[in-house]
């Protein structure tokens, strides 16, 4: 993986030693990248000067086609051609956004968890087919820069749970492109707009895409994007309303006999027109041949709006639960931004503007402004930006929980609580002798365990045989910057651990996802190799310019043996790093680390005291 | 990692009930500003590691000082009062909270307009309203045996409110 370059803080930088930091938008129905030039974000263009890539993938004999001419192959070729694979991201073979949709798709029986689907080119997963998308939109990337990314922020819906936002960040993993950081879409447009006109106050994001939604709190004050409360429906979207008018349309002309997935396919995508269509008419037609004959019905927008109503009243009663959610009113909103392409149109406009009684901010294009927030957040976390006052905080969209007897979920971390978080609970056995637990791991609001995602499972073993009700084992949640979650379980009266990352059952182990990588990139050896080293070279060379950092400012805090062990430990990887072996260079690195530890405690035992020390002079100049 | 110190020296506040909000989430910001993950991208593993530890600590404290109920619970731990998971209520109290129970279930089960849960709702935060001053004034007087009871009683009513807005959330359909 690419390593960043660290520069000492507060140097001014060579203009043209800026590191390349780009942000992802990976929409459902079309996605974008866009980064920073000279301090002005904007969206790449393809050489056609296009910046929507539509989220389609067309997997040929022996070649895999991406975007515009993936979306032409659409109607031609539906098996192998992939759209919305977002609505997929995370989800298991059974779930019924997969189970009861109509999709042309071969999915493979095989694995009961992660969805493949097989296609001419061979079989894929979900994830692999979002970083097909990646690819392209970093193929701009290189042809706008002329380098390679450094690194990447990538949005997701702010509902996305975590086994979703995993399989996006191991799709850019696949890539071999660096996360800085996932960040939620409607965070990332409040940073556009925020940097862009200095709102601050109170701002309702309502964002509605082509297969997600997604409505959130934030309050901007002083650089600061503070998330309240967010709320949404990670299978509400475009992509429904599209469905509602086909049907809509069958129903007109009277068509009973159901459709081929290659008819459905075409008539989604006449329907789509027509929605779009309606924002600047008043009336339109779909036509639509089905066995020889041209049906044809003729759409108002009265119609659509009443066609659209019902998922409408739904995205408004999600809106008035993240009002309760934070403790807001509705007056008390000062700003509410129009976020993805479903809120071009003009029915939804409408029905937002007067559910807030405001005019919705949506001088940022719509279909950007996702992107051009996460390119700000990814050029600010490389550091290009100097001392940023900058920061966003944001929330868990979703409860946290273990299942508990009777199949009940117990919410360990409650939703909209602020991230990184962490939660330690205890539970002890329920039978005698009990000598194992399992741990199920949950994320969603309901009650019983059957209602809400499972996320990981495991076990924990070896506690000792006790009465029921003796053995007392903690269960500690990590959430993470990233909403990603790691769990860990010990046994306190023996000490046993156990503990997982949540790499839930839907998305890839690690070693898939090295498969993966030395097949997709089909990397000769030697290749591999140099990678290897050029990537340790970095990593070493990224220790040991902290630590220098780190000694010259306080070195005071070691006594001078501690002091020149570690110069001496530096010396000898920077000997590793001139012989050029990836391992022998690791191990020098972990060595590094290990002596240098305890330094980096006192290092931020220090600053924690000089940040709150800090306060207290603070208080004296207020006082006076 | 024990960062020693409890939620209140975290944010330099006085370990009292009362509490200046504006100073607290005015030092939560500064806080994060310095020691967010986000400011710690090029940090080496360790301090980025040590940093999002503290950083959770930051995080949780917050929820729990800026939280009337939790802060209470948090207070009365501080003083040794560890409030229970099932304890022990008076009668009366008791008797109060199986009318209110019951008054909820009639609701649940009756497809009645939205009007009498709105009424019931005033009923309930009058309650919490009513429960938050007495809660007040015992932490005033160092009462920390009454606070202890009062927080029972809060805990209670919150949790009506919780059922209650899922009532409401489904004759919403959300």
């Amino acid at each position: 993986m690419a390593l960043l370059q660290i520069t000492e803080p507060g140097k001014a930088q060579d203009p043209h030693s800026k590191k390349i930091a780009i942000g992802i938008d990976l929409g459902t129905t079309n996605s974008i990248v866009a980064g920073i030039r000279e301090g002005e974000p904007f969206a790449l263009p393809d050489e056609t000067g296009r910046y929507l890539l539509p989220s389609v993938v067309s997997y040929r004999q022996n070649s895999v086609v991406v975007g515009h001419e993936a979306f032409d192959l659409a109607n031609l070729d539906p098996a192998n051609t992939i759209i919305s694979i977002k609505r997929l991201m995370g989800r298991a073979l059974g779930d019924p956004v997969i189970a009861e949709s109509n999709l042309p798709y071969k999915f493979i029986k095989r694995s009961e968890t992660v969805p493949r689907i097989e296609t001419s080119f061979g079989t894929v997963t979900p994830t692999e087919v979002s970083s097909e998308i990646i690819r392209k939109l970093l193929e701009r990337s290189f042809e706008t820069f002329e380098k390679e990314a450094d690194g990447a922020v990538i949005t997701v819906p702010a509902y996305f749970d975590d086994s979703q936002r995993q399989a996006t960040k191991d799709a850019a993993t696949l890539c071999g492109l660096q996360v800085l950081r996932l960040i939620n879409e409607p965070t990332a447009a409040a940073l556009a707009y925020g940097l862009d006109s200095g709102n601050e106050g109170l701002v309702a994001i309502y964002d509605l895409g082509g297969g997600t939604f997604d409505i959130s709190l934030l309050r901007m004050e002083k650089g600061v994007f503070q998330v309240l409360a967010t709320a949404g429906d990670a299978a509400l979207g475009g992509d429904d309303f599209d469905a509602v008018i086909c049907q809509w349309f069958l129903d007109s002309v009277g068509w009973e006999k159901g459709l081929t997935a290659v008819e459905n396919r075409g008539l989604v995508l006449e329907a789509r027109k027509a929605k779009e269509d309606l924002t600047n008419v008043e009336t339109t037609q779909i036509i639509f041949r089905l066995e020889e004959t041209n049906y044809r019905a003729k759409l108002t927008r009265s119609v659509l709006r009443d066609l659209l109503k019902p998922f409408l009243d739904k995205t408004l009663n999600i809106c008035r639960k993240v009002f309760r959610d934070a403790s807001a009113d509705l007056d008390d909103i000062d700003n509410v931004v129009l976020v993805g392409g479903s809120t071009k149109s003009l029915i939804i406009r409408e029905t937002v503007s007067e559910f807030f009684g405001k005019k919705s901010l949506d001088h940022i294009d719509p279909e950007k402004v996702v992107a051009i927030g996460a390119a700000i957040q990814a050029d600010l976390l490389v550091g290009n930006k100097g001392d940023s006052e900058v920061l966003l905080l944001d929330v868990l969209p979703l409860s946290l929980g273990l299942e508990m007897m009777g199949g009940l979920a117990e919410k360990i971390i409650p939703r909209n609580t602020p991230i990184p978080a962490n939660q330690t609970k205890e539970f002890t056995t329920h039978k005698d002798g009990q000598t194992s637990m399992k741990i199920h791991v949950v994320q969603g609001e309901r009650d019983m365990v059957s209602d809400c995602r499972s996320l990981a499972e495991f076990e924990l073993k070896g506690i000792p045989p006790m009465v029921a009700g003796a053995a007392r084992v903690r269960v500690s949640f990590q959430v993470d910057a990233d909403g990603l979650l790691s769990v860990s379980a010990r046994e306190l009266t023996a000490g046993i651990e156990a503990g997982v990352e949540v790499k839930p059952s839907y998305g890839l182990t690690d070693s898939e996802i090295t498969e993966m990588l030395t097949s997709s990139f089909e990397m000769a050896e030697e290749d591999a190799i140099l990678r290897m080293i050029s990537e340790a070279r970095l990593e070493a060379a990224r220790v040991m310019e902290a630590l220098a950092v780190a000694l010259k400012e306080d070195a005071e805090m070691l006594d001078v043996g501690e002091v020149s062990l570690l110069e001496e430990g530096m010396r000898k990887l920077g000997e590793l790093v001139k012989k050029g072996d990836h391992k022998a260079i690791n191990e020098g690195i972990d060595l590094l680390s290990k002596a240098s530890e305890e330094f980096a405690a006192l290092r931020m035992d220090k600053a924690i005291n000089k940040a709150l020390a800090g306060q207290k002079i603070n208080d004296i100049e207020q006082e006076i | 990692m024990d960062f020693g110190r409890n939620f209140f020296e975290i944010f330099n506040l006085p370990a009292a009930y009362s509490l200046d909000r504006e100073l607290l989430r005015s030092r939560y910001m500064s806080l994060q500003k310095e020691f967010h993950p986000d400011r710690h991208i090029l940090s080496s593993d360790t301090e980025k590691r040590l940093a999002m530890q503290f950083i959770t600590e930051i995080n949780s404290g917050y929820e729990t000082l800026s939280d009337n109920l939790q802060r209470a619970i948090y207070l009365l731990e501080l003083n040794g009062n560890k409030v229970e998971e099932n304890p022990k209520l008076d009668n009366e109290v008791l008797l109060k909270q199986i009318e209110f129970r019951e008054d909820l279930e009639t609701l649940e089960n009756r497809s009645e307009s939205r009007k009498s849960l709105g009424s019931f709702r005033t009923e309930i935060e009058a309650q919490i309203e009513n429960i938050q001053i007495a809660l007040e004034q015992a932490f005033l007087a160092d009462r920390f045996g009454v606070a202890r009871q009062l927080v029972y009683e809060q805990q209670f009513f919150f949790k009506l409110e919780r059922s209650l807005e899922r009532i409401e959330e489904n004759s919403a359909g959300i």
